[in-house]
């Protein structure tokens, strides 16, 4: 183990001579080199990477395994320290309550798969909303105490980045929005990526993370060219416009100057507990297409018993949400993709969608954007 | 009360009670294996702790005198760092070059109470930060080569960050 001795840094035993009656003290590790004791001893700068690796030892065993790993990423000393078999065998029992008796087990190695399999476990399986019929998988979301980092890439390749835990749900999808950008021009801008921090260790009893270590899962990976990038202005008051970028990715951008008031991001509920828990860093988790099942006897019955439900609202509350049951499409309506679901049936008329909307603010954002809305 | 002399790097000499003298388990070692007279008018010399530091030592043994031993530390259980009392906290309340003499000197003589506590306070100024936050806490320099270090941050989990 590489032991971090200065030149002016004294090997206390060898210099005993005038003092030998003290006897050496008996606190070595099996682990540590047996020469980890030095002392500054005559000017003691002492600082935090002087200290002997026993007591380093010490202080590392009052750690969780998250900081560990935060540790673990100092410096070259703080590494192997912080990667020591004795420490993460404990780990291995306190937090994950197994052991081993293999005598070349990678204790470090073993409990980060193992903390990874009991999140994995922790989240019960999401349970479908009654009222949308979708597995949302939100509340295990919510528990997972997830850091939505937004990151954006400038034209000289400088990564700005943005953590937010603004994350609100609704009935179909969830919202995340940054705020409080430090100014960056949206010309200079190439890249946008948008990454789902899940803290890798848990405290068992109440969910909460320990240390700032996580596992990684990019979300939305794009290029950007603020002058080319297609972009639809979708409404605008004296200070903002607010443009609709692409996959679902929003962007609120100041009048006259070229800066980010606000970026906004809706999540789908479709897949989001895996596209957050199984994709890399560099890597969108992409799932296998479901098939919608077609009608084996007679394939012009179409599919049925669908619902749709419609939904509109903005970050933080929900304006309208209306639900058709028992929709169905008798010839497979589709088109490039799109299965259509036409709820004007002469046999079964469905009630029309309608509701006195209240809005609780008064905006101006929309006034010339929006000629007419219906359903 | 019997009390014994001992003497700091830079030739201070403290008269000390030696129960509490007795709570480093090094001095308590060589006063009970290696016969020295409590009536020796002898120094005890600490060529290890300059006199600042012997002070603060002796003022934190003298406080805790009448502690119970501290219990063994449980294997199976987590260590909590969040149980220091709020005369240690005040006591530990000093520069970072302080408390790491103090360390230094804890572990030297063997004080296993003075050194878990000071011990989990570094703890607690490490939890919860990031590399980076760490190394600026400590003024710790990174060593490591890039690749070094994608290397270590792969093997962390810890993918970005910067």
């Amino acid at each position: 183990m590489a032991q971090n001795t200065g030149d002016k840094q004294i090997l206390y035993r060898r210099n005993l001579t005038p003092h030998s009656v003290l006897p050496s003290i008996p606190r070595s590790r099996s682990s540590t080199d047996p020469k980890g004791y030095s002392y500054n001893r005559i000017k003691c700068a002492a600082s935090l990477d002087k200290l002997p690796d026993d007591v380093l030892f010490n202080i590392l065993s009052y750690l969780n395994p998250g900081d560990l790993l935060s540790v673990a990423c100092i410096c070259q000393r703080f590494s192997s320290l912080a990667s020591d078999n004795l420490i993460w065998k404990k780990i291995y029992k306190v937090y994950l309550n197994k052991t081993s008796n293999d005598p070349h087990f990678l204790w470090k190695i073993k409990c980060i798969r193992g903390a990874k399999e009991k999140r994995l476990k922790l989240l019960k399986k999401p349970k479908a909303d009654p009222y949308t019929g979708l597995t949302t998988g939100f509340n295990q979301i919510i528990n997972l105490k997830i850091i939505w980092t937004l990151i954006l890439t400038n034209h000289d390749g400088d990564n700005h980045k943005y953590y937010s835990e603004d994350f609100s749900t609704f009935k179909t999808s969830a919202s995340v929005r940054w705020f409080s950008l430090e100014s960056i021009s949206l010309s200079r801008l190439r890249r946008v990526r948008i990454i789902a921090s899940i803290p890798l260790f848990y405290n068992i009893k109440n969910q909460k993370a320990l240390g700032k270590t996580s596992t990684k899962s990019l979300m939305l990976d794009k290029k950007f060219d603020w002058s080319k990038t297609k972009k639809t202005n979708m409404a605008g008051d004296d200070h903002i416009d607010i443009y609709y970028l692409m996959d679902n990715l929003m962007l609120a951008a100041w009048k006259g100057n070229d800066e980010a008031a606000f970026w906004h991001y809706l999540l789908p509920c479709h897949n989001l507990l895996d596209r957050c828990l199984k994709g890399t860093v560099d890597g969108i988790f992409s799932s296998k297409i479901v098939k919608a099942p077609r009608c084996d006897i007679d394939p012009k019955y179409g599919l049925h018993s669908y619902t749709c439900v419609i939904e509109l609202r903005n970050q933080r509350q929900s304006i309208l949400c209306e639900r058709f049951r028992n929709i169905n499409n008798s010839e497979n309506y589709s088109e490039s993709g799109w299965i259509a679901f036409p709820l004007i049936n002469i046999h079964e008329p469905h009630i029309p969608l309608s509701r006195q909307l209240n809005f609780l603010w008064k905006t101006e954002l929309f006034k010339g954007k929006i000629k007419a809305c219906f359903i | 009360m019997p009390s014994i002399k001992l003497s700091s790097s830079d030739g201070e000499v403290f008269s000390v009670e030696v129960e509490i003298a007795k709570q480093s388990n090094t001095i308590k070692t060589m006063l009970e294996d290696l016969g020295m007279d409590e009536e020796d008018d002898e120094a005890v010399p600490l060529p290890n702790v300059n006199a600042a530091i012997l002070k603060r030592v002796i003022q934190w043994c003298t406080y805790h005198k009448d502690d119970p031993p501290p219990p063994e530390d449980d294997e199976n259980k987590e260590k909590r760092t969040d149980d220091i009392s709020s005369w240690d906290a005040d006591f530990l309340k000093v520069d970072q070059g302080t408390l790491f003499e103090l360390i230094l000197a804890a572990n030297y003589l063997d004080i296993k109470g003075l050194l878990d506590v000071t011990c989990k306070t570094v703890a607690n100024m490490i939890k919860g930060k990031s590399p980076e936050e760490i190394r600026k806490t400590f003024n710790i320099k990174n060593d490591f080569t890039q690749a070094e270090e994608d290397q270590v941050r792969r093997e962390n989990e810890w993918c970005e960050e910067k």
